[in-house]
């Protein structure tokens, strides 16, 4: 039989490896995209040949390709990744700082694009080719197809100019103050994944309204909310968690242009600035956070389809 | 139209007064040796001006377009001088008027061609009570010559020789070689005193928070939120006059049309470097009012003197004509600058010519006004009398350089000439023109000095024709050479004059570059407020006391 430590082990094992191949194409490209950062750090003076070399054996640029490589990925290793070239900050302290405001916003942004989207989408599931229903996915696909950044400016003129009732910019300071600030941008960056969840809720809600256990359930004369609760709801959750992970990786794509939008201090603002500046080990540190993410929300998926439906193993009993 | 009005006026302020000082240095230097003293302007020009009653207090909030990396002047860039004026001084400073006055040092003189000595203030104090001296000084300058600290001011220490504490309260600079931009350089944002002590305290991140930084200013930075924010509360301590605020907030905001909004609402009180192109974004902004002033920064072309078909002068020329100069300043700028016609910008002869000396000068240079039958008439003498195809590659974040190219390739295409136009990213170009790739570049520069010798000397000296140098046309003339030199070594504003307007004659000549606009600097402030006497140099002026109530 196998046993939940081995299948974590295995996982974490092809965690490691994706991982690291991240890393090394991330350095890959970073190293083979256009411009020095030797001359972006001497700014628009004149650099002197002394002072490029300087900077460049400051951060191991004199090097070739591959042992710049392993020297990163030793310190990697140490959870070492180095000092900001930009800011010269540690790089850890960087990415820690930003990313609680980035934190803050995603769990924000998630909770309302899945607690509105869920919602919206078995209303418009029980109501189907209704009025209702049409202006649901109506409503939902204009909000897919307008960027965040349109979203963002048309929040922030209406509550923040016309009816000004939250800040136009910054992330706060405290609990409630952050709440506060970030609701604007929170809701900017739902609108980004809120159709997807309602849309995919929707589709498995109708599904399984036309499964035949309903059909019997309601012929057994079981009160409406029950069968939705417990029979159509149940057997649409694999659907759902699987629209959420979707959602929460999308969110995080769209992190960068709202946190520009609203001049928040987060990752996606940390990611521009040290893109523009080449600034590799920020933006190395940034590429594995980015694919820890996406593997940690898949494996905390799948931990979460074996909860909701029986039927799934990841540890399989052997024949 | 109230703008214009205000840049007039501005005008006046940044020229008359500065002349009649001129006139009195050139009469004081009669030849050979002229001693320079730093104090006698002093006495004609209070760099710290009268309040007005009513005056502002409290929190001043105030927005950057991009933010502030370091607090560390060795890495300096306009956005962070801008924040770095508020907690750090320099021994010189600029005026508005582009002359140089003592903040920090009480006198300066220069004693021989390769000497400086600057006394120092003996009443100036750091944040934490400990006295400013010679020491502090000495380590800040040669904190940014260590090319270990690789900071990109260290060029401008290229010919200095030594820097040392020559008493308590005396600093003396020995250059190796003449060098007549030197006297800028104390006033320059890479200058600027630090503490010894907090200095060597964070070898590797000094300025990388706020509790690694000490300086002398009006203000101690208090706490800086990387990407968002830096703080900066009064020093009570300070020798000079009290500050006007209690504490300034600098925030930065990067996108355009939030900054807007946030100054619609209330929460800006105003912000620098305004884009020319979003001007009429923000007078459209309720409750904010743009305030603009000849900036020190010229878009440019560079044609690559050493290869074909830009070795040959007629093709230089005749792109030269297509350049509709003008109408770009109309269009891309909104008419905030004006039409350039060479390297060195107007404001860059203080010291050496008068207005009217400029004006004439310039007058004389301006040899290729915008004509598309000239332009043909110069093709057809040259090699490729029936046309070419070129590319020119302009940086993306710069999007005015582009509007410029786009319309060079349009008015040359009716000339036979095919010049393509692409954007590339930011730091591509930046390779491409430090490794002096692509043939035809268009390029900018902001300038650091009020001497035209600053552009002449890196974009025209032969020696500099090589990869990561700035002259990037390649440009080799040893008439220029020569004059170069003679600039250098003569101290007579005079003959330094002659040699320096000889070379841009010379370049309206052969058009290694062909210059395309001077662009002004713009800010808003809150409509409630004015920004007394905005010049290129505010930075130099402890910018949050200009602010008054309307």
């Amino acid at each position: 039989m196998t046993t939940w430590l081995t299948v974590v082990s295995r996982r974490l094992l092809v965690a490691a490896a994706v991982l690291w191949l991240v890393s090394l194409i991330v350095f890959g490209l970073l190293y083979i995209a256009p411009g020095d950062p030797a001359l972006i750090l001497l700014g628009d003076a004149p650099p002197n040949a002394e002072t490029i070399a300087a900077v460049r054996r400051a951060y191991h640029l004199d090097q070739p390709l591959l042992t710049q490589y392993a020297i990163w990925f030793r310190n990697a290793a140490h959870l070492n990744f180095g000092t900001s070239v930009r800011t010269r900050e540690p790089v850890l302290q960087a990415v820690g700082s930003r990313g609680a405001v980035s934190l803050f916003l995603m769990a924000y942004a998630a909770g309302i694009a899945l607690g509105l989207g869920v919602a919206l989408g078995i209303l418009a599931a029980l109501h189907v080719a209704s009025p209702l229903d049409r202006a649901i996915v109506g409503l939902s696909v204009v909000g897919n197809s307008t960027p965040a950044f349109v979203s963002g400016l048309v929040l922030l003129y209406a509550f923040g100019i016309l009816v000004p009732l939250f800040p136009v910019f910054g992330p706060g300071r405290g609990v409630l103050d952050g709440i506060w600030h970030l609701t604007l941008p929170a809701v900017a960056l739902a609108l980004t994944a809120l159709a997807l969840v309602i849309k995919l809720t929707r589709a498995a809600v109708i599904t399984a309204l036309d499964q035949d256990f309903v059909a019997f359930a309601r012929a057994r004369g079981l009160p409406w909310r029950h069968v939705i609760w417990a029979y159509a709801l149940r057997n649409s959750l694999n659907a759902i968690v699987t629209a959420g992970g979707l959602a929460v990786l999308r969110l995080f794509s769209w992190l960068v242009i709202v946190e520009v939008a609203f001049a928040l201090p987060g990752l996606g603002a940390l990611l521009v600035d040290s893109v523009n500046f080449k600034d590799i080990p920020v933006v190395q540190a940034l590429g594995m956070l980015t694919a820890v993410l996406v593997i940690g929300v898949n494996f905390i998926i799948d931990l979460l389809y074996e909860l909701i439906d029986p039927r799934v193993r990841l540890t399989r009993v052997a024949a | 139209m109230d703008n214009r009005s205000s840049r007039r006026s501005y005008r006046e302020v940044r020229f008359v007064p500065a002349f009649t000082r001129r006139e009195l240095l050139a009469a004081l230097g009669g030849g050979g040796l002229t001693l320079t003293f730093g104090a006698l302007l002093a006495a004609t020009y209070d760099v710290r001006h009268a309040r007005a009653a009513g005056a502002p207090a409290g929190t001043l909030t105030w927005a950057l377009p991009a933010p502030v990396n370091t607090l560390d002047p060795a890495f300096a860039n306009i956005q962070a001088n801008t924040v770095h004026t508020l907690g750090y001084e320099s021994l010189l400073v600029f005026a508005p008027d582009g002359t140089l006055h003592p903040q920090l040092a009480e006198s300066w003189a220069q004693t021989g061609l390769l000497t400086y000595v600057y006394r120092l203030r003996r009443t100036v104090k750091f944040w934490d009570g400990t006295p400013l001296t010679a020491e502090d000084v000495a380590y800040s300058y040669n904190r940014i010559r260590d090319p270990k600290t690789a900071s990109g001011w260290g060029f401008f220490y290229t010919q200095v020789d030594s820097v040392k504490a020559t008493g308590p309260y005396e600093v003396t600079v020995k250059l190796k070689a003449p060098d007549p931009l030197f006297r800028f350089v104390p006033a320059m944002a890479g200058s600027r005193v630090i503490s010894r002590k907090m200095g060597a305290a964070h070898p590797a991140d000094y300025g990388a928070t706020a509790e690694a930084t000490m300086g002398t200013g009006p203000y101690r930075f208090s706490a800086f939120a990387h990407d968002q924010s830096v703080t900066a509360i009064r020093n009570d301590a300070y020798w000079g006059p009290k500050p006007l605020f209690d504490r300034v907030d600098v925030r930065f905001i990067v996108d355009q049309s939030t900054a807007q909004l946030a100054m619609r609402s209330g929460q800006i009180d105003g912000i620098f470097y305004v884009s020319l192109d979003q001007i009429p974004a923000w007078q459209s902004t309720g409750g904010a009012s743009i305030v603009s002033a000849p900036g020190l920064y010229v878009a440019y072309l560079s044609f690559d003197t050493q290869i074909a078909p830009w070795n040959d002068v007629h093709v230089r020329r005749a792109f030269a004509h297509a350049l509709d100069r003008r109408g770009l300043v109309h269009s891309v700028l909104a008419d905030r600058g004006q039409p350039a016609s060479a390297l060195a910008m107007p404001q860059q002869w203080v010291g050496l010519l008068n207005q009217e000396q400029v004006t004439q000068l310039y007058a004389e240079i301006d040899r290729y006004p915008f004509d598309l039958q000239r332009a043909k008439r110069e093709l057809s003498e040259s090699s490729v009398a029936r046309g070419f195809t070129a590319t020119l590659a302009y940086p993306d974040a710069v999007k005015p350089l582009g509007v410029a190219a786009l319309s060079l390739s349009q008015n040359l295409s009716q000339i036979g000439v095919t010049l393509n136009v692409k954007d590339i990213p930011f730091l591509q170009w930046k390779s491409q023109t430090a490794a002096h790739q692509g043939g035809i570049n268009v390029l900018f520069w902001s300038a650091t000095t009020t001497d035209a010798a600053e552009e002449l000397q890196l974009f025209l000296d032969s020696r500099y024709a090589v990869v990561n140098s700035f002259n990037y046309a390649n440009y080799k003339n040893p008439k220029i050479d020569q004059l170069l030199v003679e600039q250098r070594t003569d101290r007579d504003p005079k003959l330094r004059a002659q040699a320096l307007a000889n070379i841009l004659r010379l370049t309206a000549e052969d058009v290694p570059y062909m210059p395309i606009w001077y662009q002004d600097i713009a800010m808003a402030v809150k409509s409630t407020y004015t920004f007394d006497s905005f010049s290129a140099w505010f930075k130099w002026q402890d910018w949050p006391d200009r602010i008054k109530r309307r």
